[in-house]
């Protein structure tokens, strides 16, 4: 169980959100919002950090599918989207890659539990796929900047690959100071190629 | 994403794109953006000028009997939008709107325009326009209307230090950048809610075209916002409106006619007698550039709109004011009209106007560098000083008046205009406001 993850629920009747409420508030979940309106829900979505929104397939000023498109081109959360049995093939093709996950009418507590909990943990390994992949961005900048540093010490300096690069190495250890910096310096120094 | 298309790069754009729609965009006489949109299917037709409308539809537009239109897209103006929808991306073209004989449509106010454009041309001018619009953000109620409830004053969302406004405004700027704007500047205005975006000034007929794009692009990001945007000149007693301030000039052979770096405010004979004539016809141009019962509530003391006809460098408050700056920006700025307008009309009898004055070597009175607010009217009286029309009637009386500005609209599209208005201002006239119950209802 997810008990930090922060839900915003949007659906049509208020009735059916005291109902999604009852379910996920005693297992402790936090509702951060609640709103019949999608327009409204966008605004409370844009004050507010959402994990998760859980939606209704109609509001009461647009259709679900609308206001989940608008809430997840502008922020870093999923949505699960309660819609009617006839209507979740069309939710599916519409929602393409988005991260929309679908729920068919009648929805047991017990399913809503499990897809929040499922969502959740989707969630994580995707954020630490994000970090990972934000880690192995910045190694391929510094080396890239690292090999045009050595480049240029070769160009300009008549270095060998080899003493260009122990040339960098050294620099960062006589000085103290991250390899990347020196590379940027020499960058600075030498001209961009 | 904005540039100039030959057809076959049109189709490469909307193939890599993944264009599924194609908006034919194009604007009816009181200032509404109106398409029809196409699948990418139908695309070789609409360039080829093939795609029909009835006009007789539109506001203002055509009668019954001549109701045939064609939608003749300027390929210059094609856009993707960048906000990605459902399926598929959506791709824009300003439409120029023809008869079905071939000839050019009367009524259709990008038309209007580049006449009176050509007339400019004819003597060699191109005439250059940079608006600076205002507008305001507003929340939604429980059914998704607009209120004129902003996030400063929403009960919920006084508790959060993030200005959704803010947010906003940055997403619009973003996405008119996208669309090849280059916005120049954009800031919280004065009253809660309130906005600007001010964009390059450009040739006039792009300018109108940008603006019109402008509207579409504030609306539709605000409201992923979760928010409402409105131009309505005044949506709120007692706070500063909404304007569509107007900065002007005139050029020749790609160098501004306006500046003369010999006269002591850097202005030139032609800028002069521009500005002149646009205050000789600004009664009728305000017809067309205030156009709404509610853009006359916004031309009121007070909130830095304009009131009587005046220009000055420094202060404010006149219709006509002159920034300081020198040479190729040289320019002069018309501070009455409001983004309800049609900027097409607005920038066809603000040219006129203006070229009247030059024709006519007019030359403005002294400027009025006092804040005219505080003048009595015996100063005004003593100074010649005129007032704005204090209501959409007397700009309507005042434009039926005015021979140049009629003409530069056309008879056909003046007499709908004036018709079309005067019911407007008719119903308002004859409805009973919230004001008057609270005022009268129990005293009487």
């Amino acid at each position: 169980m997810y008990t930090r993850c922060n839900i915003l629920l949007a659906f049509q009747q208020q009735e059916t959100i005291d109902k999604i409420k009852n379910i996920l508030v005693p297992m402790g979940y936090s509702i951060l919002g609640t709103s019949t309106s999608g327009m409204q829900a966008l605004r409370l979505a844009g004050m507010n950090s959402i994990d998760i929104a859980v939606v209704g397939y109609n509001l009461s000023d647009m259709p679900g599918l609308t206001f989940a498109n608008d809430l997840l081109s502008r922020h870093q959360c999923s949505v699960i989207m309660i819609a009617p049995p006839e209507q979740i093939n069309y939710i599916r093709s519409s929602a393409g890659t988005s991260d929309i996950v679908c729920l068919s009418k009648p929805v047991t507590p017990q399913a809503l539990l499990t897809s929040v909990d499922l969502v959740m943990q989707y969630r994580e390994k995707l954020l630490t796929m994000n970090k990972e992949v934000q880690k192995l961005k910045s190694d391929l900048k510094r080396r890239a900047i690292a090999e045009k540093a050595k480049t240029l010490l070769m160009n300009n300096l008549n270095m060998g690959e080899a003493e260009a690069w122990r040339y960098i190495q050294k620099e960062s250890m006589n000085k103290g100071i991250p390899l990347q910096r020196v590379a940027e310096s020499i960058l600075e120094k030498y001209g961009k190629l | 994403m904005k540039s100039n298309f030959s057809r076959d790069h049109i189709k490469q754009i909307v193939k890599e794109y993944d264009v599924k729609f194609i908006r034919l965009q194009f604007t009816d006489l009181f200032g509404m953006s109106k398409n029809v949109a196409i699948t990418v299917d139908h695309l070789e037709e609409a360039l080829e000028n093939k795609y029909m409308f009835d006009g007789s539809s539109i506001d203002g537009f055509a009668r019954i009997e001549e109701s045939d239109m064609c939608l003749y897209p300027d390929i210059d103006t094609f856009t993707v939008f960048p906000w990605r929808p459902q399926n598929g991306r959506v791709a824009r073209f300003i439409c120029d709107v023809y008869k079905p004989d071939g000839t050019p449509f009367e009524g259709d106010p990008r038309y209007i325009l580049k006449r009176a454009l050509a007339q400019a041309e004819k003597i060699g001018y191109t005439f250059n326009v940079g608006p600076e619009c205002e507008f305001f953000l507003f929340h939604t109620d429980e059914t998704g209307r607009p209120t004129t409830l902003t996030h400063d004053k929403g009960s919920y969302f006084d508790l959060s230090p993030i200005d959704l406004g803010e947010d906003a405004r940055r997403d619009i700027c973003l996405s008119l950048e996208d669309m090849g704007f280059d916005v120049e500047a954009s800031h919280h205005e004065v009253a809660n809610g309130q906005h600007e975006i001010d964009f390059k000034y450009d040739e006039a007929l792009a300018a109108a075209d940008k603006l019109m794009t402008f509207k579409i692009v504030v609306k539709s990001v605000a409201r992923r916002h979760g928010l409402a945007a409105t131009f309505m000149p005044k949506p709120i007693t007692g706070m500063s409106g909404s304007g569509l301030h107007t900065n002007l000039s005139l050029s020749r052979d790609g160098k501004n006619v306006f500046y003369d770096p010999n006269d002591s405010l850097g202005l030139s004979k032609e800028a002069y007698s521009f500005m002149a004539g646009i205050m000789e016809h600004i009664k009728a141009i305000t017809a067309i550039a205030n156009p709404i019962v509610n853009s006359y509530k916004r031309l009121v003391s007070g909130y830095e709109a304009p009131v009587y006809i005046t220009w000055a460098t420094k202060n404010r408050s006149p219709l006509i004011r002159i920034p300081a700056v020198k040479g190729e920006s040289t320019r002069i700025e018309l501070r009455s009209p409001d983004p309800t307008c049609n900027p097409y009309l607005t920038f066809a009898v603000i040219l006129a106007a203006g070229l009247d004055g030059i024709k006519r070597g007019l030359k403005p009175p002294a400027p009025v560098d006092r804040n005219i607010y505080k003048l009595t009217c015996e100063e005004r009286a003593d100074l010649s000083i005129e007032q704005l029309p204090q209501s959409l009637k007397e700009a309507l009386d005042a434009l039926e008046k005015d021979s140049l500005i009629m003409e530069t609209l056309g008879e056909h599209a003046a007499s709908r205009y004036i018709a079309f208005k005067r019911q407007e201002w008719d119903e308002y006239q004859s409805h009973v406001h919230d004001w008057e119950i609270g005022q009268y209802l129990y005293r009487y």
